[in-house]
């Protein structure tokens, strides 16, 4: 800027006649001025876009690097989550099978527990039936021979006499 | 003020010239910034988003095939653990049916025992009243 005014004062100075440079005199002051008055009033509003732009540039830059790596991250995750996935599926089809085993050994155990509890159970159930059965024909037995003992001796006045003399002599 | 064809052909030839050597010099770089920018700021965000839509694909893909396995093989467990139950519940029933079975005989069995026991105890029952008496009257 300097040097352009220094160039059209000094043509200014040199050529003053008319239809010379020096025509050109005061058209360059009234530009040079016009320049000094955008530069003074403009410079700050255009720098601070500048800088605001600067800045929005730079944050969409921050973000669509962060955006990309998040992307990216993302993608490739899925990728080799896809591509291991037969192995996934492999893996589930091996615990079912497994699932399936250990199934069928506890259901197995269950039952033939089931069955030996049962087992143990009718062999006490028939032994009790048959220790009753037994107990009630010692009962019916003892009572019927009582019964049979006290008719006898009811019936036989001797042996009425003789058993309560031996009573008697056992309570003295 | 008049201007000649040649002076105007003369300014036009300038104008042409200074454009083209703007478009050169000055044009394509800020081209070239621009669209540098461009592919570094929207473009990218784009791209970006485009990346992590298929990214969701994949993943919808890859669960969808997983709920498919999970599916398929509960199904198949399902099955297998009714067969498994059923059989072995058959071979309880089996087993039950068979120890009731032995249970009756030995039901049977045990009251034959008892019956002939019963019989034998009932015509013993006179001689042990009589030694009962003899006991008491002795």
């Amino acid at each position: 800027m300097k040097y352009l005014l220094l160039v059209l004062f000094s043509n200014s100075l040199y050529a003053a006649g008319s239809g010379g440079i020096g025509d050109l005199a005061a058209p360059a002051v009234n530009f040079a001025i016009f320049i000094a008055i955008l530069y003074f009033a403009l410079r700050k509003p255009i720098t601070s876009h500048f800088a605001t732009h600067a800045d929005n540039v730079a944050e969409t830059y921050e973000r669509a690097q962060v955006k990309k790596k998040e992307a990216d991250a993302k993608y490739n995750e899925a990728e080799t989550k896809m591509n291991n996935s037969d192995n996934d599926v492999e893996k589930i089809k091996q615990s079912a099978e497994e699932d399936i085993k250990r199934f069928e050994k506890e259901y197995a155990e269950e039952v033939t527990e089931k069955i030996e509890k049962y087992r143990v159970d009718s062999v006490a159930r028939i032994k009790a039936e048959e220790s009753t059965l037994f107990n009630n024909l010692n009962s019916k037995l003892v009572g019927m021979i009582v019964d049979k003992a006290k008719n006898q001796i009811k019936s036989d006045t001797g042996l009425k006499q003789k058993a309560t003399e031996k009573l008697v002599k056992e309570v003295h | 003020m008049e201007i000649s064809l040649t002076e105007f052909l003369y300014q036009l030839g300038i104008v042409v010239v200074v454009f083209a050597l703007c478009i050169n010099v000055f044009f394509s770089k800020v081209l070239e910034v621009i669209r540098d920018r461009e592919s570094k700021t929207t473009l990218l965000e784009k791209d970006a988003e485009k990346r992590l839509e298929k990214a969701n694909q994949i993943s919808e893909s890859y669960r969808a095939k997983i709920d498919l396995a999970h599916r398929e093989t509960q199904k198949v467990v399902k099955a297998k653990k009714e067969e498994i139950t059923s059989k072995e519940d058959e071979k309880f029933k089996a087993e039950e049916s068979k120890m009731n079975s032995e249970v009756e005989t030995e039901r049977k069995k045990i009251l034959d025992k008892f019956k002939t026991k019963e019989a034998e105890v009932l015509k013993e029952a006179d001689g042990l009243a009589s030694d009962l008496i003899n006991r008491i009257v002795q």
